[in-house]
């Protein structure tokens, strides 16, 4: 169930939300998590009711290994290490299984001359996010900082359908607090108003926005071939907006529609857009992401604790596994060497004490960015190259820019939101130290609101909306 | 306290708000109406068209929705029905008698006259039921989602998906022009029977533009991969219960195979069209236009290789009251005797004729199962002097 479709917005949403307080009214507590748990495997079996097996013994597997892992449960004799271990590998086969064995079989193939056929599965909704989520948890808790969690609120933490499907990618030690607090089983009005402010912004975001660039990124990646120069870089820039708008749009969504049951989220964007370099965008882009790979993969490869050299091959190794974490490509793993490169060449500046003008620095981090996005977007090698060859190349034949008016007009708007406007987070003056929320809700943000919510239902009515991109990762 | 009874004023405004907004664009909507379902039934705009004002004449209304909903709104006026697509534009069902109507649409498909068919037999005492069959019918199944196109909604939740579907279309340059008449002057025919004006030559005969056209095209409609047996077999599954359903009611049911361009029909493989219509046949005996006529080898009786002149309705309707054709011998009623007989002999003459046609028409490439034989004039199916004698008929009448 997308979150930008009617039955999601005026039938489960209206539903789930209802029904959970009227069963925490009836003072049913477990109960109302027990639904909360059922609604959102029935959010998850909506896309293909084949894969709730899967997540639900991913689910049940973890808990209890983690449970093992922790050092209140004594019973347990194996090597700790050995159980983790074992714990991680499982969890990565099974992502591995689905998502990467074409692309192993493809190159297996391709360098041994071989021919095994591909097993062309269907790479089941939300695995890279509930399987990073849950190692992470067990990695927590073979360092003992995981609490003796009980299933049900364990279940609510992995299958809460405002993250289920494409993050953020939460984690435990601040979700888990939040489904044990009493004081977040009672309507909160403050929080009903915020999250139907952000809902609308995510809405409005993915329905009007992404989904117009969406076309124009479409058709050029589609026509690769013939792009000339105003094309291509439309082409590019309309897949770095739509990414931007779906994949943000996605998450004020999930952080609207998990704070009317007074659970807040993890920001996930903070107009990464507007950063001056690499590192900043990483620290603004996808941040609980990031977060995951510098916890998990980059501090225990050493970080930078072993010397600038170890610092910096830790650095391309991190990106590398981002870059094949969002998809079974060499153009994923490109992009993220791509982006592990300019980590290392921005921390060796940096040392070196360099700097540059504001303007200079934004441009070329935007420009890298949207350049790279072009092998992030692109199916092969080919088409990436086509359209740089597009973009580079100013002498290609085009007709007159009034072709093109709609798409550069949408580009300058996009920039100007992306450049100039705040964020949903600034909006409602989100602390994401304190966890706390400053929003004022005044008369203008209520028709303000209203009135995005009406224009994304308007175009709901008439268009269809497209998945949102990171569903495929 | 304070702040929380903002924060409820806020989700209050945000709802009352949403909800004002939202009843703007159905209104919107509602009043300009450019498809014309909201207002088909109040006003009776059956024939409501549009001329641009550049002289070309547009389709914008729905001519599934506004007929049916007029047929349901004047339940005893009519009781018996012609369904077909734009071929049948012309054809003027006044002769067959007063309770009849001509329920035809451009791009029809047998999915959409099953489905009108079931629904006027639910609410009207229907007494006779004529189902002109096409090619088209075989291949083309779906029902469309255009807003010109869609069907009449024939439950609650279609009537759901109807309301949502054009309450909350949105708004475009259009609607706009539409709505201050700006591109568009709108025609309302208050005569629901005849579409075309009433003096218009091409009715009878290909206009010297038409002929043009129709040398022109090369009739490519139908290439070997047009025809896939699942499709065939659902189509003539929808005819077979429509059958039933007439059967069961009964209402009288006749069908007819609409002509067909020479062009069109060489090009076709010969044994699909055969066996389409054997299992025609084992239906129903029907009335067979397509076979070898001189109506179908001469462009004067055709708009274009797709689309025939009135003079071809006329003589059909003249051959379902049993009456004489203005050029004889045409449509025959194909019964599972003289079926196979009569496609036999409808093949050869094809195979004779077609040397000439082929003089005739470089630019025409039939189907291989159409050996070249020999060298029959086309004329030898009807002669010359029947064919002058159907020119002059219409050529007088219209000169009238």
């Amino acid at each position: 169930m997308l979150f930008s479709s009617f039955e999601f917005i005026f039938i489960f949403l209206p539903l789930s939300f209802f029904i959970y307080f009227f069963l925490l009214e009836k003072r049913l507590t477990t109960g109302a998590k027990g639904f909360l748990v059922f609604a959102s495997l029935f959010f998850y079996s909506w896309w293909n009711i084949a894969y709730l097996p899967l997540i639900l013994s991913s689910m049940l597997f973890n808990y209890v290994l983690g449970n093992s892992l922790n050092e209140n449960f004594k019973k347990v004799r194996i090597h700790k290490q050995t159980l983790l271990t074992f714990g991680i590998v499982a969890n990565l086969a099974l992502l591995g299984y689905f998502k990467y064995t074409d692309f192993f079989l493809e190159n297996f193939n391709l360098l041994f001359d071989g021919s095994i056929p591909l097993l062309h599965l269907a790479l089941p909704l939300a695995i890279s996010f509930f399987t990073f989520q849950q190692i992470a948890y067990l990695v927590d808790s073979y360092r003992q900082e995981t609490a003796e969690y009980d299933f049900l609120n364990y279940s609510l933490f992995v299958t809460f359908f405002p993250q289920l499907i494409a993050g953020p990618i939460v984690h435990h030690a601040e979700m888990m607090p939040q489904f044990a607090s009493k004081w977040n089983l009672v309507k909160n009005y403050r929080n009903i108003a915020t999250g139907l402010f952000i809902f609308s912004i995510g809405l409005f975001k993915k329905i009007v926005i992404a989904d117009s660039f969406a076309t124009w990124a479409t058709a050029g990646f589609d026509h690769t071939e013939v792009l000339n120069f105003i094309e291509a870089w439309s082409t590019s820039l309309s897949y770095t907006f739509q990414l931007y708008f779906d994949f943000s749009g996605y998450t004020d969504m999930a952080i609207g529609a998990a704070l009317l049951f007074n659970i807040k989220l993890p920001i996930n964007f903070n107009s990464p857009y507007k950063a001056l370099d690499i590192q900043d965008f990483w620290r603004r882009w996808h941040i609980t992401l990031s977060r995951f790979l510098r916890d998990y993969i980059y501090i225990p490869l050493g970080g930078n604790r072993k010397g600038s050299f170890r610092t910096y091959t830790n650095l391309l190794a991190t990106f590398i596994l981002g870059g094949i974490w969002h998809g079974a490509g060499w153009t994923f793993v490109f992009w993220g060497f791509l982006h592990g490169m300019a980590l290392v060449f921005h921390r060796f500046w940096k040392n070196l004490g360099f700097t540059m003008p504001k303007l200079l620095a934004w441009f070329i981090t935007f420009n890298f960015i949207n350049i790279t996005w072009v092998f992030f977007r692109a199916k092969e090698w080919e088409d990436a190259l086509k359209v740089l060859n597009g973009m580079l190349n100013y002498n290609n034949h085009f007709q007159s820019y009034e072709k093109y008016f709609y798409e550069i007009s949408f580009i300058i708007i996009g920039f100007i939101i992306v450049l100039f406007f705040k964020n949903a987070m600034e909006l409602i003056k989100f602390s994401p130290t304190k966890g706390k929320i400053y929003f004022k809700p005044t008369i203008l943000f209520s028709i303000f609101s209203s009135f995005i919510f009406v224009i994304s239902l308007y175009f709901m009515f008439t268009t269809k909306s497209s998945e949102f991109l990171y569903f495929n990762f | 306290m304070k702040n929380m009874s903002q924060y409820k004023k806020f989700i209050l405004y945000f709802f009352l708000f949403s909800c004002m907004a939202v009843f703007i664009l159905p209104i919107t909507n509602i009043y300009i109406d450019r498809y014309r379902v909201f207002n088909a039934v109040i006003n009776h705009k059956y024939d409501t068209y549009y001329w641009r004002k550049d002289g070309k004449w547009e389709f914008n209304h729905n001519d599934r929705i506004i007929p049916m909903s007029f047929l349901l709104n004047n339940k005893h006026k009519f009781d018996s029905f012609i369904f077909g697509n734009s071929k049948i534009g012309d054809m003027d069902v006044r002769q067959l008698g007063p309770t009849w109507y001509k329920l035809n649409y451009n791009s029809a498909n047998m999915t959409e006259h099953l489905h009108n068919a079931k629904l006027l037999i639910k609410n009207i005492n229907v007494k006779n039921i004529i189902l002109t069959v096409d090619l088209e019918y075989f291949y083309d199944l779906e029902l469309s989602t255009q807003y010109k196109k869609s069907v009449y909604p024939s439950n609650t939740l279609a009537w759901f998906y109807f309301y949502r579907k054009y309450l909350f279309k949105r708004i475009d340059t259009k609607d706009i022009n539409f709505l201050f008449h700006k591109d568009y002057n709108i025609v309302q025919k208050t005569d629901y029977f005849i579409r075309t004006k009433s003096n218009d030559n091409r009715l009878f005969i290909a206009s010297n533009s038409h002929l043009k056209h129709v040398n022109k095209l090369t009739g490519l409609r139908y290439k070997e991969t047009t025809f896939v047996d699942n499709k065939i077999s659902k189509t003539l599954s929808m005819i077979k219960e429509l059958k039933f359903i007439c059967k069961q009611k009964g209402i009288n049911f006749t069908m007819l195979f609409v002509p067909f361009h020479y062009k069109n029909m060489l090009q076709a493989n010969p044994n699909v069209i055969n066996h389409i219509k054997k299992e025609l046949v084992s239906i129903d005996s029907f009335y067979d236009f397509t076979l070898p006529h001189n109506y179908l080898v001469n462009n004067a009786f055709w708009r274009e290789t797709f689309h025939y002149t009135k003079a071809l309705n006329d003589d059909i309707i003249r051959k379902l009251k049993h009456e004489d054709e203005i050029c004889p011998k045409f449509g025959t009623l194909l019964t599972p005797k003289n079926i196979d007989l009569k496609l036999k002999e409808s093949f050869s003459l094809y195979q004779e004729i077609l040397p000439s046609l082929l003089q005739k028409d470089q630019q025409f490439f039939p189907h291989p199962l159409f050996k070249k034989k020999t060298n029959t004039p086309i004329l030898s199916i009807n002669s010359d002097k029947i064919r002058k004698n159907c020119l002059n008929y219409y050529l007088v009448k219209e000169n009238k």
